[in-house]
């Protein structure tokens, strides 16, 4: 079987766990009535003209909708990866796999594509936002469609992160905690550097920190830079799992 | 066998410690930065030996052999490193596609002429004092700078921190200083200027740093002078001063000096002189050393303001802006209907900007003047005499005499319509001076008001304090140069009326509950079906 093939059973197979999950609806939905609201609330703000508001609606609406929608999936997401290779190792379920000839590198990727797909779809619904307001106002397409890939790739990452603590321990709980206080330090690394006033760490943060990555790709000032660091901590994270695997491997 | 299992979860019990030691690690480094406010050194040892701990105890906790262990550590750091490594070279050849239809990410034309005239060899430092929370939006600046020349360097510091830096620059720094040197090749510092102008709440503009690096290449020690004397405005941080602007005009061209005519002598090092709102008439004297002053290539910005009834008339000065400048300011009020009462005011008239050299670098917004003179052409200008107006009135704007004060209440427009019509408020003069002390060419600058330009109203009237800086600029001949606008969104008005919010709260609404009931729904019956 190549490993193209064992991809897509694996991903099939975690797509459609991922769809038959009420919690995967039950959270989005609510995140994305947040969101709904978030938006209603800068939009109301705008047509106002509500001090601290730009004159343009993009910079004012758009682009902060989707900040706080980034925001939103931080909190998202470890609830959804918590079960990715926790449930698996506790049923029994990752040590059949790992007895079959399907490689460690299919299992993962099948897994990891599936749920950036999934998460994916969800973030195509938020493109509702700059759709309907484009036909009440003149919306930058070129930030909103930036602003909707830059959420896929730090979706990505955080994805990798949670997946990588998921597949550590059997348990959903300890996954879930440690990919928060993980995909946090990640998220707001900027935050905690400022607070130090140490400009080398601030520099350091500059570089580490998703949010920075996040808000230059919203603000519409691309980098490949910014790219990059996404696959990079994607794949670091995923590596970290496929090691996380192969050891298990040994153990069995 | 439960001897077996008892040891099994007594090891697994020590296995997690590492881990639960890890996070309370965690924990207490973010609960103890937040009570204290900041994060020092420690929080982030205690932070790093914490993830280190856990990650480490994750490892630990997967029961495999020590060898196997060690092994997957070092393939993870090895893999870790690659990855930085990778990440490092994209930073480095860092390229950026600035996708904003106003292009507000990209650097200014000016700004990259700017920085592309730095000889080859030199270098251009720029060393900038900010507050942490500004690290950021400063870097991406710069670093659009750097990526233009890379002749261009920047370094930034923490006054509270980097004291070595601070008493190597003298050691008045404070947060919201840029120092911009110019080295040559030999490492010998040409020019050093700094400007203190940004600060929390009004971040570091490109055009500051532009306009350091122009003066650091031009190598000039120019000065404006304020002339006082006269009762006119001062720079005392009072409401009435003009304090704001001085700040303004020294952070983005040369210092300011205070000057009295009295003292019979005018500086060799003068750019312009400014003078601001004279309640009190020149003397014969300085009203000839002025005139001298202006024959000699010297640079005039006058504001002028109506006198009130009861007031000094202001002859002197009338008469200097005739014979040096070909220009009449007489003592009258000029009403434009359409702006009366902005800001409180009776008799504020709308500035629009006119074609000319100034204002073509700025964004041309309309500001407010107070209450002010009509500045008029002398109809018989000498033939070396170039006169252009730069701010005027709309075309429904009349004068009235000062006397008549108290009728204006009415506004009633004359009867002649001739009189009705479009009005000058700032008008520009210039005329060659060959060989002169000063320059080869006299420019003045006249504005029928000063009050306009005070502290009081230079927040809300943003593109006055444009006007004075661009005005300054030209008087200098760099108006294309240094002046640069600042960025502006495209207005996207927004046509929401409260039916469409109602509507569009009705399609989120749905298609959140749809997501959420549809789905949930169709997965429990899948289940069901199964």
């Amino acid at each position: 079987m190549t490993f193209l093939r064992q991809w897509s059973l694996i991903f099939r197979r975690e797509l459609m766990a991922m769809f038959n999950m009420p919690l995967f609806y039950i959270l989005c939905g609510i995140f994305f009535l947040l969101t709904s609201l978030v938006y209603l609330l800068m939009l109301l703000g705008f047509s106002r003209g509500d001090d601290g508001m730009s004159v343009n609606i993009t910079d004012s609406v758009v682009r902060p909708t989707f900040h706080a929608l980034h925001f939103f999936l931080l909190v998202q997401i470890p609830l959804l990866t918590m079960r990715m290779f926790s449930e698996d190792r506790a049923d029994g379920m990752l040590d059949l796999l790992q007895t079959t000839p399907v490689s460690d590198w299919a299992v993962l990727a099948g897994k990891f594509t599936a749920a950036v797909a999934a998460f994916s779809i969800y973030i195509a619904m938020t493109a509702i936002f700059p759709f309907t307001t484009s036909m009440l106002s003149d919306v930058e397409w070129p930030v909103a469609v930036g602003s909707l890939i830059a959420l896929v790739l730090s979706t990505a990452a955080y994805l990798s992160i949670g997946i990588f603590f998921s597949s550590m321990t059997d348990s959903q709980v300890v996954a879930a905690v440690l990919s928060y206080v993980v995909i946090f330090l990640f998220a707001f690394a900027q935050v905690f550097a400022e607070g130090t006033g140490i400009i080398p760490l601030m520099d350091a943060a500059r570089h580490l920190a998703v949010s920075e990555h996040v808000a230059m790709l919203l603000s519409g000032n691309i980098a490949p830079m910014n790219i990059v660091y996404f696959i990079v901590l994607g794949f670091v994270f995923l590596f970290l799992t496929a090691r996380t695997l192969e050891m298990r491997r040994w153990r069995s | 066998m439960t001897n077996r299992t008892t040891k099994r979860q007594a090891s697994t019990v020590l296995r997690s410690v590492p881990v639960v030691l890890g996070l309370i690690g965690l924990v207490t480094m973010v609960v103890l930065g937040a009570v204290n406010g900041h994060f020092t050194t420690m929080h982030f040892a205690i932070g790093f030996l914490s993830i280190t701990s856990m990650i480490g105890g994750l490892f630990w906790l997967q029961e495999v052999a020590w060898k196997q262990t060690v092994a997957t550590i070092v393939y993870s750091v090895f893999f870790v490193f690659c990855a930085t490594l990778v990440y490092l070279i994209s930073a480095n050849r860092n390229v950026r596609f600035d996708i904003t239809r106003d292009q507000i990410h990209t650097i200014s034309p000016l700004t990259r002429s700017m920085l592309n005239a730095i000889p080859p060899g030199h270098r251009v430092v720029a060393q900038i004092f900010a507050p942490a929370s500004q690290h950021n939006q400063l870097a991406r600046l710069l670093e659009n700078c750097e990526r233009e020349s890379s002749r261009f360097v920047f370094e930034l510091y923490d006054p509270d921190r980097d004291l070595d830096v601070v008493m190597q620059l003298g050691g008045t720094v404070r947060k919201g200083t840029i120092f911009v040197s110019h080295v040559n090749e030999e490492g010998e510092l040409l020019a050093r200027v700094d400007r203190g102008e940004f600060s929390l709440t009004n971040p570091l503009r490109e055009s500051v740093l532009t306009n350091a690096i122009a003066r650091t290449l031009q190598d000039e020690n120019k000065k404006y002078y304020f002339v006082t004397g006269h009762g006119g405005k001062r720079l005392d941080g009072s409401d009435g001063s003009l304090t704001k602007l001085a700040n303004l005009i020294v952070g983005s061209t040369f210092p300011i000096e205070g000057l009295r005519l009295a003292e019979g002598r005018i500086p060799d090092d003068v750019a312009a002189l400014i003078i601001a709102g004279p309640a009190r008439d020149l003397s014969a004297f300085e009203r000839e050393l002025l005139e001298h002053y202006l024959d000699e290539g010297g640079d005039l910005l006058l504001m002028l303001d109506p006198v009130m009834p009861g007031g000094e008339q202001l002859t002197n000065f009338e008469e200097l802006i005739d014979v040096a400048g070909a220009l009449q300011a007489p003592n009258l009020l000029v009403i434009d209907p359409s702006a009366v009462n902005i800001s409180g005011y009776a008799f504020t008239p709308l500035g629009i900007w006119a074609d000319h050299e100034i204002s073509r670098a700025t964004n041309q917004a309309p500001f407010s003047l107070v209450q002010s003179r009509p500045i008029l052409a002398n109809p018989n200008p000498p033939d070396d005499i170039e006169q252009y107006g730069i701010i005027t009135t709309n075309n429904r704007a009349w004068v009235e005499r000062l006397e008549d004060l108290r009728t204006l209440s009415r506004f009633t427009p004359p009867s002649d319509p001739d009189e009705i019509g479009v009005y000058t408020m700032a008008a520009s003069t210039r005329r060659p001076t060959p060989g002169g002390r000063f320059g080869d060419e006299m420019r003045m600058v006249v504005v029928g008001d000063s009050e306009g330009f005070t502290d009081r109203h230079l927040e809300r009237n943003g593109d006055a304090a444009l006007f004075v800086l661009q005005s300054l600029n030209w008087m200098r001949g760099e108006q294309d140069l240094l002046q640069v606008p600042p960025r502006r969104l495209t207005s996207t008005p927004l046509n929401l009326t409260a039916t469409t919010a109602w509507m569009l709260a009705g399609i989120y609404l749905g298609l959140g509950l749809l997501f959420t009931l549809g789905g949930t729904a169709w997965t429990v019956a899948r289940r069901r079906s199964k």
